[in-house]
């Protein structure tokens, strides 16, 4: 029997002869590093066909004389000494399929970032000479990376949801013209007077789902069961009340909000007390305020636990409070005041309107007709009459550990949906293709609910407007030498790997990410990936420290 | 002097793009070798590296908690750990072999940390797989 093991240095395809590109990166480069020198470097490597110094890589003519060079049979791959691969990475993988060549084989050395700007002249050679080596070593061990078929999608999405963002989310939806359904695991998926829902009310909500008749599709009291596939080709198996279903969808955005509760402050102020909530709706619809209305945006021990944005919405309506009843005094009573984004206008226009916001680092003292608060920087007791204590609108997240289960996306420890770096993905989860947004989600860029459900239903749109392709930088098993450990199911953080139906490892090209963990932990180091095989990681280190073994 | 630093892709990477671009200075002894993410990293990478007769070795990735595949720094973290262990038992010091966590904003850490094993590997001396081989 033979074994089949990982390609290697060895196994893979010799290469037909590499490119090299040396940019001086008008004079950034080449007025610390002779270029000659390192193309004299570049032409001893066996593998090299072509050596060319450029004026700058990036520039539209240069590019032109660098697709010239590529188009004959002699190269099938190149390499660039110039700026970082993040900077230029794209552009030469473009130039790369534009010229007939596999994208996958380019490589760059960065000659600019890590010596022209750091090192004095002859260090900086010295080391552009070695980071050279590298490249040439990894650039000749580079083999394609496989391109599975390209999936045709479906451009159904499927809303996960309870609340007003779900909603949000199908308007936005139904707007960018996809056929949309909505999960709702309760009997009914609005509110009136719910927060977040800006220009919801139930007529035009009402409307909304008559308009969009056979395009959106709400189903109530049902649970998402299940949630198999890739982005494009999801199949999800749904509990409804009529028995199980099942549904394909080219998206899935989850949109589950918390749950509206009792403050438990309100006992404590009796009928002078309402929620942010309940002052919206008596604003809009216009009754009487009385004269000193005095917003609370903490919890029992003076924090701003029950939800860090609160004081956005007591900001606003405080404004809007002003503005409806100029006689009113508005007060604001808290630690610290979040006005993050668009919010900065709004806390300048209610401070210009007259809202007084008062700092206090503990809960006031609570008086009959007034609250005692001591201020922080007068140091001095400050009491405040009022009529109305309006508290922060309070919520619990819902249970979603069934849901998390079963679209494989963990929860935080708090028990919300867990969500990838905010500031690189806002408005998706781990799963790729299933996107987050709603208050039940792990905080993000605090943009708001409706901004949130727009921003994730235009993301999961714009991923539905062209066919996907899987493959790229992957992991994958040579199963052979898998010993079906489960170290890789348990460790690779996106579920890809699987035991398949031989006994063995198989990693699903749709799932990875292609970030190598499992490759590193495998003891039996049965997976290998397509760019950064140990070998190759190897070889670049074997360069780096003067060619020994 | 030989140093080697293994960056991930992400935050370790533009990290030492942006101290070049900010002018800073670190020794040119330092070799950068960029992984997909560090929990991409082999224990194994780390021994070949002092095998071939590298002086010390950084493993640069993000901030904890801050990886763009979630936990990746960490499980590097533990390898870089067990690494550490076997150049212990095999009679190395371990503190040839340092894990950094950075964002791509902190370019003074790296510089720090090239600064802090460079002064290191002065202190202790070349390798001595390295004066074996000589």
């Amino acid at each position: 029997m033979t074994v089949l093991t990982p390609p290697t240095h060895s196994s893979i395809e010799a290469p037909k002869g590499v490119a090299v590109f040396i940019c001086g990166c008008r004079g950034k480069v080449s007025s610390k590093i002779r270029l000659e020198t390192l193309l004299e470097e570049a032409l001893k490597h066996p593998s090299v066909g072509s050596v060319e110094i450029m004026e700058e890589c990036c520039c539209p003519e240069d590019m032109d004389r660098m697709r010239l060079s590529l188009s004959t049979d002699e190269v099938d791959r190149f390499l660039v000494a110039g700026c970082s691969w993040h900077s230029c990475r794209t552009k030469f993988e473009k130039l790369a399929e534009s010229s007939g060549l596999d994208s996958s084989l380019v490589e760059v050395c960065n000659i600019k970032e890590h010596c022209a700007l750091v090192h004095e002249p002859k260090q900086a050679e010295e080391k552009a000479m070695r980071l050279l080596k590298v490249s040439l070593a990894r650039c000749d061990s580079l083999q394609p990376t496989p391109r599975l078929r390209p999936r045709t999608v479906n451009r159904t999405i499927l809303i996960i949801g309870n609340g007003s963002t779900a909603l949000t989310a199908a308007r936005e939806a139904f707007a960018l013209g996809h056929e949309t359904m909505i999960v709702c695991p309760g009997d009914e998926l609005f509110r009136t007077g719910e927060e977040g829902a800006i220009g919801l009310d139930d007529a035009n909500v009402n409307k909304f789902l008559k308009d969009a008749e056979g395009k959106v599709t709400l189903s109530t009291s049902s649970v998402l069961r299940s949630l198999e596939g890739a982005p494009g080709e999801f199949r999800a198996v749904i509990d409804t009340p009529l028995g199980d279903t099942e549904i394909n969808a080219g998206a899935v955005i989850l949109a589950m909000d918390e749950e509206p509760a009792e403050n438990p402050l309100a006992s404590i102020f009796g009928d002078k007390a309402m929620t942010q909530e309940e002052l919206e709706r008596r604003l809009n619809s216009n009754s009487k305020m009385p004269g000193d209305v005095v917003m609370l945006a903490m919890d029992m021990k003076g924090e701003s636990a029950f939800d860090p944005m609160s004081t956005h919405e007591a900001v606003h309506n405080a404004l809007f409070l002003r503005t409806l009843n100029p006689r009113t005094r508005s007060t604001i009573i808290t630690r610290e005041v979040f006005a993050l984004g668009q919010c900065e206008a709004g806390y300048r226009k209610s401070m210009e309107a007259g809202t007084r916001i008062v700092r206090s680092d503990g809960f006031p003292e609570v008086l009959e007709d007034r609250l005692v608060v001591k201020d922080p920087v007068l140091g001095e007791d400050v009491a405040i009459p009022y009529d109305l204590v309006v508290l922060d609108n309070v919520r619990t997240l819902p249970d979603l550990e069934e849901l998390a289960r079963a679209v494989k996306v963990p929860l935080t420890a708090e028990g919300r949906l867990k969500r990838p770096n905010a500031k690189l993905k806002p408005s998706e989860s781990i799963r790729p293709g299933v996107f987050l947004c709603g208050t039940a989600g792990e905080r993000g860029l605090g943009i708001g609910p409706t901004l949130e459900a727009r921003s994730a239903a235009a993301l999961a749109s714009g991923m539905l407007r062209s066919d996907l392709t899987s493959g790229g930088e992957v992991a994958e098993v040579w199963q052979d030498l898998c010993s079906a450990c489960l170290t890789c199911v348990r460790t690779c953080p996106y579920g890809a790997p699987s035991i398949g139906v031989e006994g063995k490892a198989e990693i699903k090209m749709d799932l990875c990410q292609g970030c190598g963990v499992c490759v590193g932990i495998c003891p039996s180091k049965a997976i290998q990936m397509y760019s950064f095989r140990d070998d190759q990681i190897t070889i670049q280190l074997s360069q780096a420290l003067g060619g020994r073994r | 002097m030989k140093l080697v630093a293994l960056t991930c892709s992400f935050c370790g990477y533009a990290a030492t793009d942006l101290a070049g671009l900010q002018g800073m200075k670190y020794s040119s002894d330092v070799t950068i070798i960029r992984l997909p993410c560090t929990g991409r990293l082999d224990v194994k990478h780390v021994l070949q590296a002092v095998r071939m007769g590298a002086d010390g070795v950084l493993v640069v990735g993000c901030l904890e908690g801050n990886c763009n595949y979630q936990y990746g720094n960490l499980e590097a973290r533990k390898r870089v750990e067990q690494a550490k262990g076997i150049m212990k038992e095999i009679g190395l010091e371990p503190e040839r072999v340092e894990m950094v966590n950075l964002a791509s904003n902190q370019p003074w850490r790296f510089v720090q940390a090239v600064e802090d094993m460079y002064v290191k590997v002065e202190r202790m001396g070349p390798s001595p797989l390295n004066k074996v081989r000589r």
